[in-house]
């Protein structure tokens, strides 16, 4: 087991190095740069303080911005080249954007944001906690009640709880989130006055953005679990526990149950991920200070820093949590070894 | 990867703004009941929500987190909202802006307890108050401007307002590296109470920019101890009225007010939140639960709606101007005909976008510079609507009734607003002249990349003001300047503003500038839409709130009688 998570940790290392090199070229190739501004702005400062005039990698195409007469405009040097490949020369890999970048990283910072005064940990660290929060508490709601409506529908196959969980579940799928947090705004913050409808000082602010965000996903839930009860009913091994006189009780929720979560499990750790980079619009609609909100302004900057401080952050995040749902699979399902 | 998922997710946020705002704004009508006045409105249930009742201390928003802290890098509307509390220039902004005639009230004494002006009108001579102080508790000097505006002039220094120092003598060179003898710059430090400024030319609005954030102090020994970490909360020094206490970011800034401020016994608020809510529909629903007491940023027009007539809502003239750009530089292309632009500015009727497609929230537009200006009278009738006259001229350059035209492309920034206006534009332009145009909308940054490379036919544009003279409106369209961006240039034009700059008599000056704007309206790149307003929520119960056309309101000026929550409906001004 412990080798299989360091070579997992290994391959992710090469798997999150791929991710960076291809989301700094992606980035680059967006139309625009985070200097231009509205007015004439000293943009020249600007592409000379983050390297924007340098070459992106190595191995190139031409620099992206091309200085124009007394550098007060700057061009674009058009967008994706795929010309003849050149090889700069070894002295000037240092000054390349790229490497600029993984130096930055490897000496433990994610730069400076190239829109604000601030550094991206800074911006990504006041951020991640409200996300977590939000996730984990939409996580909880989304098993708290998808996890039983799902039980009770598969238990009651084709009868009328069994459709009424159903209906509801597929009104909950259907319903997107930013329909349901303005309504969940109009009834409780303006109407009933129970909640603020912006901002998070104070747990309960929380409230309805989690529920925003977790109906969703218990909704999904539900439907697994009522999936995973109705093919491990069936099985063998629940036949003989009944056979041995158990009550439906410990037949359903110390044998069952277990099988039937196997599909919610394996979901967890993507839903997880979705919760933490799906929470934008939430995050946009009742103003909170997530991540989510900071991927999507850095991406309309072109807040090149931020984006793949965010990237990193989202795919370092997948990486870990895909690698709890293995082991928490093995916990679960001993039939899964990861042992040579 | 990363900007489909970006794009995708912006679209998402967009449409759930949009279903938000829809649903709020049906949900305003529906508690709307109509009476003759704000009172009766307050009694009759209109108000059910008091402003900041559910606020600790006076609270309002901004739009976005501040870029920057520091005000000789700054640019935005938040920093400058944040920037004119906490640091005090020379002269600053009055409370208003409303009914002036004459410019020179537009501003009040400052740090600068007064100035004289020579009688040629190019030199500053400002006398400092000897009682201003940073929050420290050092004295502010001449000493402290001189090197702040000389670090604003550093070559390759990142300032986007760094051009506005330039009126000063050999301001320009310097920042270019042209000058490099300091003492060439027409900045200098008598004593410490004196600071001397010698300009290129009279600039009259001179009083007016010494008031901008660019012009403000900074702590220079802390700005060369810490660099850009001067502008942390636990770092800050400042002059203004407050001090900053606190700053989360994408939360709230809490400002409290400075004990070491010149003026602090005319300073009513101890202590502001400002809180930073992203989203106007956010910002709305903040204001109607009782959080704010000043939605702060301009609402959105689907929300206002149903806000019109409750007794917070104020609209406020503007200094800006919502206009098309036309691209000139395009030799194929049919605008590069004066009498084609003229058609088709003078087939858009702007009253009826106005009225029925932005319900009466902006105002009508038939000239470039908005009206009001102190001393300032726009030549003539400007663009008038007149369709016969339009389709004359399309016919004179060769298309009549629109036939052989090409079809053109109207560039616009993803927006509501925008949509909007385009579409009526696109039918008015069907209608009136048989043109057909295509609308292309782009996402803000793309959009910017495009106009800034003159990579469009026509596109949509917005300019405010940065000072109240029509210079701020007219010298864009200079030949060369940076913010031209259409390629058009007039050497009648150049000329008459550089009259206009030597221009030692007021009222000549103004004349010039007015003939020059005659000819951006009759050969110019223009077509003016409409003049911008400022639509908001402000509490009725705050003193000193009062209209101003850059949309500056300093805490300094206001005050909030005590316990507005319990007099509630009750009491409506």
């Amino acid at each position: 087991m412990t080798r299989f998570i360091i070579r997992r940790l290994l391959s992710s290392v090469v798997v999150i190095l791929i991710i960076i090199t291809l989301s700094l070229w992606i980035t680059r190739q967006a139309p625009s740069n985070p200097c231009l501004q509205e007015r004439e702005a000293n943009a020249c400062a600007c592409i000379k303080e983050h390297a924007l005039d340098r070459p992106i990698f190595p191995v190139h195409n031409p620099p992206p911005l091309t200085p124009l007469e007394g550098c007060q405009y700057w061009e674009s040097a058009g967008s994706l080249v795929l010309g003849p490949i050149e090889v700069l020369p070894l002295s000037e890999w240092s000054e390349t954007q790229y490497v600029i970048y993984v130096s930055t990283l490897l000496q433990g910072s994610l730069g400076g944001s190239m829109v604000t005064d601030r550094t991206v940990i800074e911006t990504l660290g006041s951020a991640l906690p409200y996300t977590i929060q939000l996730g984990i508490q939409a996580l909880l709601i989304a098993l708290l009640i998808g996890v039983p409506a799902g039980l009770i529908a598969g238990l009651r196959q084709n009868t009328m709880p069994d459709y009424g969980v159903m209906t509801v579940a597929m009104v909950g799928v259907s319903i997107p989130n930013f329909v349901l947090g303005p309504l969940l705004i109009m009834l409780f913050s303006l109407k009933l006055g129970w909640f603020t409808a912006v901002g998070w000082e104070s747990w309960s602010d929380s409230v309805l953005p989690s529920i925003t965000l977790g109906l969703f996903y218990a909704a999904y839930i539900a439907r697994l679990t009522r999936g995973g009860m109705l093919e491990v009913i069936r099985k063998d091994y629940i036949r003989t526990a009944r056979a041995k006189g158990l009550t439906e009780q410990i037949v359903v929720l110390r044998h069952a149950l277990k099988g039937a979560l196997l599909p919610v499990v394996s979901y967890l750790g993507p839903a997880f991920a979705a919760l933490l980079t799906g929470s934008v619009v939430v995050e946009e609609i009742f103003n909170l200070p997530g991540v989510g909100t900071h991927f999507v302004r850095s991406a309309l900057n072109r807040d090149y820093n931020l984006v793949l401080g965010t990237i990193i952050l989202y795919s370092s995040l997948l990486v870990v949590l895909n690698l709890v749902v293995d082991i928490l699979y093995t916990v679960l399902d001993p039939r899964v070894s990861y042992d040579d | 990867m990363v900007r489909i998922s970006a794009k995708t997710m912006g679209k998402r946020a967009l449409a759930g703004a949009l279903v938000g705002a829809m649903a709020l704004s049906v949900w305003g009508c529906d508690k709307k009941q109509p009476t003759a006045g704000g009172e009766g409105q307050a009694k009759g249930g209109q108000a059910e929500f008091v402003a900041g009742s559910e606020a600790e201390m006076f609270t309002f928003a901004v739009a976005a987190d501040p870029q920057t802290l520091d005000p000789g890098r700054m640019s935005g509307a938040p920093e400058g909202r944040i920037a004119f509390n906490l640091f005090e220039g020379l002269m600053m902004p009055g409370p208003t802006t409303e009914g002036l005639d004459d410019a020179s009230e537009l501003v009040v004494p400052g740090v600068a307890e007064s100035y004289e002006l020579s009688e040629d009108g190019r030199t500053y001579t400002f006398k400092l108050r000897e009682d201003a102080k940073w929050s420290n508790g050092k004295a502010v000097t001449a000493t402290d401007f001189e090197r702040s505006w000389r670090r604003v002039l550093t070559p390759d220094f990142p300032s986007d307002y760094q051009s506005f120092m330039w009126v000063i003598q050999n301001a320009e060179g310097f920042s270019k590296g042209e000058v490099t003898d300091w003492s060439e710059v027409g900045v200098k430090v008598v004593d410490d109470r004196t600071l001397e400024v010698t300009l290129t030319q009279p600039t009259p609005y001179f009083p007016e920019l010494v008031a901008f954030y660019t012009f403000f102090p900074v702590p220079m020994d802390l700005v060369e101890e810490k660099g850009n970490d001067w502008t942390r909360p636990e770092n800050i020094i400042t002059n203004g009225p407050y001090e900053l206490e606190s700053y989360r970011e994408q939360q709230d800034l809490m400002l409290k007010k400075s004990e070491n401020y010149w003026d602090k016994a005319n300073v009513a608020l101890d202590q502001a939140r400002i809180r930073i809510i992203q989203d106007t529909n956010a910002a709305v629903n903040a204001y109607r639960t009782g959080e704010l007491h000043w939605s702060g940023t301009s609402l959105p027009v689907a929300q206002i709606t149903g806000l019109l007539t409750h007794p917070d809502y104020l609209q406020e003239p503007m200094l800006g101007t919502y206009y098309y750009r036309i691209n000139v530089t395009d030799e194929e292309s049919p605008l590069t005909d004066n009498r084609v632009r003229q058609a088709l500015a003078m087939s858009v009727d702007s009253r009826s976008l106005v009225e029925d497609t932005m319900n009466n929230l902006f105002t009508v537009a038939n000239h470039f510079v908005p009206q009001g200006l102190p001393g300032y009278a726009s030549p003539g009738e400007g663009i008038t609507y007149d369709v016969a006259r339009a389709k004359e001229l399309l016919a004179e350059a060769g298309y009549p009734d629109g036939e052989g035209f090409p079809r053109i492309q109207l560039l616009y920034n993803v927006d509501e607003n925008h949509k909007l206006i385009a579409e009526a534009v696109q039918s008015m332009w069907k209608r009136n002249l048989g043109v057909d145009i295509q609308l292309v909308n782009k996402e803000w940054r793309t959009y910017l990349q495009d106009v800034s490379s003159m990579n469009y036919e026509i596109a949509r544009a917005g300019w405010i003001g940065d000072y109240n003279d029509p210079m701020t409106f007219l010298d864009m369209w200079e030949t060369g300047n940076g913010n031209n961006n259409t390629g058009w240039s007039d050497e009648e034009y150049d000329t008459l503003l550089n009259q206009a700059r030597a221009e030692r008599d007021p009222a000549k000056r103004m004349e010039l500038l007015a003939q020059a704007e005659a000819i951006v309206l009759e050969r110019g790149p223009v077509i003016p839409v409409y003049y911008y307003t400022n639509n908001v929520l402000v509490s009725r119960f705050l003193k000193g709130f009062e209209p101003h056309n850059r949309d500056i309101h300093l805490l300094k000026y206001m005050s909030l009688p005590e316990a507005p929550a319990a007099e509630g409906n009750e009491a409506a001004e």
